[in-house]
């Protein structure tokens, strides 16, 4: 049996039944990323074998002394911005290439304290930067559906991992898309919860007011056992939120026969996502799945998101704005690399702020502190933030009139290794629908809708309400069950 | 609107980098296009958005994020050192900042 391609909560249910234990389990996800991960590069660091199969069989004892979770014995990987306590943490940059964290981010030890397997850290773009996993300063990570093509970014080493079987779930971060863009190029399912639904204590800060970590999982079931897990209020990240959280499982409602079970909920169709310059085959799958979707009982209704064209430039104030503030930091002194031979304190922060950040980081930084300087602060931050309350005000008022929200992802599929990496604007632009939930907070999900004649998955968007995360999963199961887009597997090797 | 060579120069100070010529040059263009674009922003009448709600949980009445000042667990000395590039007698040590 080829464990490594179980999910979660197959594996849950053979481990509860001592078919399996977490030993083996974990050792076949082991031996996956032995054979595969050179052609994949999704991983930047893996545990150490004996370390790993040590955890594991700790978790079978948990299991057969009676007390495990839906995650106990289970092998996950983390996307390297999160904190992992001993674990290297690099965020992709050379400036934490020898950073061991002495402490864990509160997700990982949510998922550590239900008995999960941390298997290794996953490959992303530099400090969370990107949309390609291209800016990694360890090489970027290969798409499994094609390997000339990036998996997305910048959580692409999670969800490639995900993807090819490299561990039966794992962790990612949304700063502005980055969790379901990557998810719906590798064919995978990914949440960005709600703002606040996730601490973001150990999260190594990219932008604060956006960031959240999510999880990125074979289907929607797993990703509700995950979100199950990694939800609620920690007095550590003081943007926490103290809202409740549900059982997320009970939002999966199979379809039953003859009986239409999305019956009563309204799925908004914004306008403004369905642009020219889309690619033909992303549309066609898009539109294919609401057609499914309808079958099943939902109703669709148009809806405009008016801002929606000021999004990316939003962004593009706001982000870079909050990544200057933050990696300020990184100066050498405390942690991290330090460049040599400096002969005064200045020198020794632009030397070692130089050496330690590529390019696209560089530039972000630039960007930020120019329009937080004096002068153009009003301008640039002043005014975003303005505009970006417009942007919540267009999804309040959408949410009056439908529960959900429906768009593609991404524009396109997957692109080509190297295609975009000199051009940043067109870049940028491609974020372009998963920018504004990220401005306005709310949650979203990316679940697989199809793929293109040449195997690409593409994957469908739900938006909705503040911390109404359970009608996402409910839509995005009932699409799942109805499909079987997440039984084809990519041909690595 | 240009963003020059002489502005990148003087963020990179700001931001503590160092750039060689071509990088300004470079980052020139480059936040020269960017911004072009974010001009779009300046079109916008935002005399009427409220921003109060931007950050829909941090420090709103709900969701008091203080606490009494009480002495809690920190991590520690050895710890805190664990990954100083140099380091000496529960300090951390930096090339000279004061002459």
């Amino acid at each position: 049996m080829d464990l490594h391609k179980l999910t979660i909560h197959e594996a849950h249910e053979l481990l509860a039944a001592r078919k399996i234990n977490s030993v083996e389990l974990t050792s076949s996800v082991f031996d996956r990323i032995k054979a595969i991960d050179g052609h994949i590069a999704g991983y930047i660091t893996v545990s150490e074998r004996d370390s790993v199969l040590a955890q594991a069989k700790q978790a079978d004892e948990r299991i057969a002394r009676g007390s495990m979770t839906s995650l106990t014995g289970i092998p996950l990987a983390i996307k390297d911005i999160l904190c992992t306590e001993g674990l290297r943490t690099t965020c992709g940059s050379k400036m934490l290439e020898n950073f061991v964290p002495p402490y864990s981010a509160t997700a990982v030890q949510r998922l550590a304290d239900a008995g999960a397997i941390i298997i290794g850290k996953t490959n992303l773009d530099e400090f969370g930067m990107g949309s390609s996993t291209e800016f990694s300063a360890f090489g970027p990570t290969h798409n499994p559906w094609d390997v000339t093509r990036t998996p997305g970014g910048s959580s692409g080493g999670s969800a490639a991992a995900v993807a090819a079987d490299e561990c039966l779930g794992a962790l990612g971060t949304d700063t502005g898309g980055s969790i379901r863009q990557p998810s719906s190029h590798c064919g995978v399912v990914g949440m960005k919860p709600t703002y606040g639904r996730v601490s973001r204590f150990g999260m190594v800060a990219f932008a604060s007011s956006l960031d959240q970590i999510g999880p990125i999982a074979k289907d929607v079931t797993d990703c509700a056992l995950l979100m199950n897990v990694l939800s609620g209020h920690d007095p550590m990240d003081s943007t926490s939120a103290r809202q409740p959280v549900p059982d997320y499982t009970s939002a999966l409602q199979p379809n039953i026969e003859g009986h239409k079970s999305l019956e009563g909920l309204v799925a908004g169709i914004p306008v403004e996502y369905y642009t020219k310059g889309m690619d033909p085959q992303v549309e066609k799958a898009i539109d294919a799945a609401i057609r499914i979707l309808e079958k099943l009982g939902i109703r669709c209704k148009e809806v405009s998101l008016p801002h929606t064209e000021y999004a990316v430039a939003t962004y593009y104030v706001i982000a870079p704005a909050e990544a200057s503030s933050n990696l300020a930091r990184y100066d050498g002194v405390k942690y991290g690399l330090r460049a040599e031979g400096a002969t005064d304190l200045i020198e020794m922060y632009e030397q070692t702020r130089s050496k330690g950040f590529g390019p696209e980081v560089q530039r972000r930084i630039i960007l930020g502190t120019y329009a937080l300087s004096a002068g153009y602060y009003d301008a640039y931050y002043g005014k975003a933030s303005q505009v970006r309350a417009l942007i919540m005000k267009d999804f309040s008022q959408a949410f009056e009139q439908c529960d959900v929200l429906l768009s593609p992802v991404a524009p396109t599929p997957a692109f080509k290794l190297a295609e975009k990496v000199d051009d940043p604007l067109a870049m940028y632009l491609s974020d372009v629908f998963t920018l504004p939930a990220s401005l306005a907070g709310i949650p979203g999900l990316s679940v697989p809708c199809g793929f293109t004649n040449e195997g690409l998955p593409v994957g469908l968007q739900i938006l909705g309400r503040h911390f109404d995360e359970s009608s996402l999963i409910r839509v995005a199961y009932a699409l799942e069950q109805a499909t079987d887009f997440r039984l084809r597997r990519p041909s690595v090797l | 609107m240009t963003v020059t060579e002489d502005n990148i120069r003087h963020v990179a100070k700001l931001a503590r980098l160092q750039l060689n010529d071509d990088a300004v040059k470079l980052y020139a263009r480059q936040v020269t296009d960017i911004l072009g674009y974010v001009d779009i922003l300046s079109r916008l009448d935002t005399k009427r958005a409220d921003t109060s709600s931007n950050m829909i949980s941090s420090n709103s009445s709900h969701n008091n994020a203080f606490r009494d000042d009480e002495i809690r667990q920190s991590l520690g000395v050895e710890r805190a050192l664990g990954n100083a590039p140099s380091s000496e007698q529960g300090s951390f040590i930096v090339p000279r900042v004061v002459r």
